[in-house]
């Protein structure tokens, strides 16, 4: 089911127009500046990155997958002394998240919910990058 | 005959406080215990300066943290979330979903007995 909610966070994040219209052009072979765990070496910024944190399935009713929770972080990287794009951005991914319409093929999305925040600097050289966004934690029956 | 009722709601109040701190404390400690237990299971470099940096602070009454880190290890939060160069590898939550039934059993226990 995770590449299912994938997928599905990945399209609803792509067809924003709040979120990808502050994004940096994707590198050849993307299409969106939207990766998962990980952006590719040389990509531009700013870009969001989201990846699985934790699941776990919920018997309930004799029934062993009765529901399921995920825990996806979302989050903006930008690079700079500023936050100011980076939590724009997390900010647009809230508002996208927070309406609770979400696609996930095989699965309804019963709920969304921001779990908390993450917002931290990364100094590498004299580079500076900033890390804005938040877990949302999905349940899915 | 009349009859005498006695409320024990004075000595419940005192005694609500430090046993439902108690089982919120002990549900953080096996918190940190399993973030340090996801640690060893990825197999992580310098996992054995962090999985000992993960403790548990107290912030208020019946309220704890589970802080991975401390002055001298200061890079937890970048192996939880993941930096330009890294991949994120999530070992906090994880262990905090895993386990948040338990603490709420520990505090229901806690209550029963009340």
């Amino acid at each position: 089911m995770s590449v299912n909610a994938r997928l599905g966070l990945w399209s609803k994040l792509a067809n924003t127009p709040a979120i990808t219209s502050k994004l940096a052009a994707a590198p050849s072979g993307f299409e969106k500046a939207i990766y998962h765990e990980q952006a590719p070496t040389g990509s531009a910024f700013p870009y969001i990155v989201f990846s699985k944190v934790a699941g776990t399935k919920v018997r309930a009713m004799q029934t062993p997958e009765a529901f399921k929770r995920e825990t996806w972080m979302v989050k903006a990287v930008d690079r700079g002394t500023s936050s100011k794009l980076a939590e724009e951005i997390a900010e647009a991914v809230d508002a996208a998240l927070g309406g609770g319409m979400l696609t996930i093929t095989g699965k309804t999305v019963a709920d969304i919910n921001h779990v908390g925040d993450i917002d931290y600097p990364e100094t590498s050289g004299d580079q500076q990058y900033r890390h804005v966004g938040a877990n949302y934690r999905l349940t899915l029956t | 005959m009349p009859a005498t009722l006695k409320s024990r709601l004075d000595g419940i109040a005192l005694e609500l406080q430090p046993r439902v701190g108690a089982a919120v404390k002990a549900g953080a400690e096996i918190i940190a215990e399993q973030a340090q237990a996801n640690l060893v299971a990825g197999g992580h470099i310098r996992n054995d300066e962090l999985g000992p940096a993960i403790h548990v602070e107290r912030q208020d009454a019946a309220e704890y943290s589970v802080v991975a880190g401390d002055e001298d290890v200061f890079w937890g939060h970048l192996l939880e979330n993941g930096t330009t160069r890294a991949q994120p590898y999530p070992f906090l939550v994880p262990a905090l979903v895993e386990h948040e039934d338990t603490v709420v059993y520990l505090v229901q226990g806690a209550l029963e007995g009340l």
